[in-house]
């Protein structure tokens, strides 16, 4: 079985979707409070998406602009994988690492 | 009448040549501060060298359509979904935001700012993108 690996961002990421539920991707640069950068948060949430840590759906405009909005939801699996990442986490510092 | 950027950029270009004739008074380095701040506001900006000295009102199309196409064209569809478009989304929301609020000195700095995000990550999945079209390719030609 492969173990799951979950990077520092993407666990930042983990923990806004499923703190807040759904999230546009700008909402997660202004909620990170400079933690997440415009140019790489996509990358990162499309990484994320390859992996089956979060899921997401587009959100037609009617603006004329063309372009439909993206909503970003960490899946059941992503929550999972942050749940233990944070258990292995905490163990480390009980264990005084 | 000038658009606020257009002063802006005129503002700037006569404050570098008044700065570089008060401490050098070289003819030359005075021409060459001139000719790259024109180029640099001409490409910063996005002005045409029409607009640039005309003082006619443009219809100007919000920032990112002509890269959406580029886009398009040159990454995979998911790639194009997942992580262009929503950049471009955001920069196109955030100018019209800024430039409702009547601030277009925010509006421009918005598109600046999601120029270099949208070429940040265009650099940044382009090696991956082509990585998996060789691999894709690879795999199809060998059986």
């Amino acid at each position: 079985m492969e173990i799951p690996r979950l990077s520092k961002k993407e666990a930042f990421i983990l923990r806004l979707l499923v703190g807040k539920g759904e999230m546009y991707g700008l909402e997660l640069v202004k909620d990170s409070g400079g933690e997440l950068k415009r140019g790489t948060v996509y990358v990162t949430l499309g990484r994320m998406a390859d992996k089956g840590y979060v899921d997401s759906r587009t959100v037609p405009q009617d603006d004329g602009s063309g372009m439909p909005k993206r909503l970003f939801r960490a899946t059941g699996y992503g929550a999972r994988v942050l749940n233990a990442w944070e258990l292995a986490g905490a163990s480390l510092v009980w264990e005084g690492v | 009448m000038m658009s606020p950027e257009e002063l802006y950029i005129a503002a700037r270009m006569l404050k570098e040549v008044v700065f570089r004739l008060e401490h050098h008074r070289d003819y030359k380095t005075v021409m060459k501060v001139a000719f790259w701040s024109f180029v640099c506001a001409v490409g910063l900006f996005g002005l045409t060298i029409d607009q640039f000295f005309s003082r006619r009102q443009t219809i100007k199309s919000p920032p990112g359509f002509r890269l959406r196409g580029l886009a398009e064209f040159l990454f995979s569809r998911r790639t194009f979904d997942q992580i262009l478009e929503p950049l471009l989304r955001d920069l196109y929301d955030e100018y019209c935001a800024a430039m409702a609020e009547g601030r277009p000195w925010k509006a421009q700095w918005v598109r600046v700012r999601g120029y270099w995000s949208f070429w940040a990550a265009f650099f940044a999945q382009t090696p991956i993108s082509l990585v998996k079209k060789i691999h894709q390719i690879w795999k199809a030609t060998i059986p």
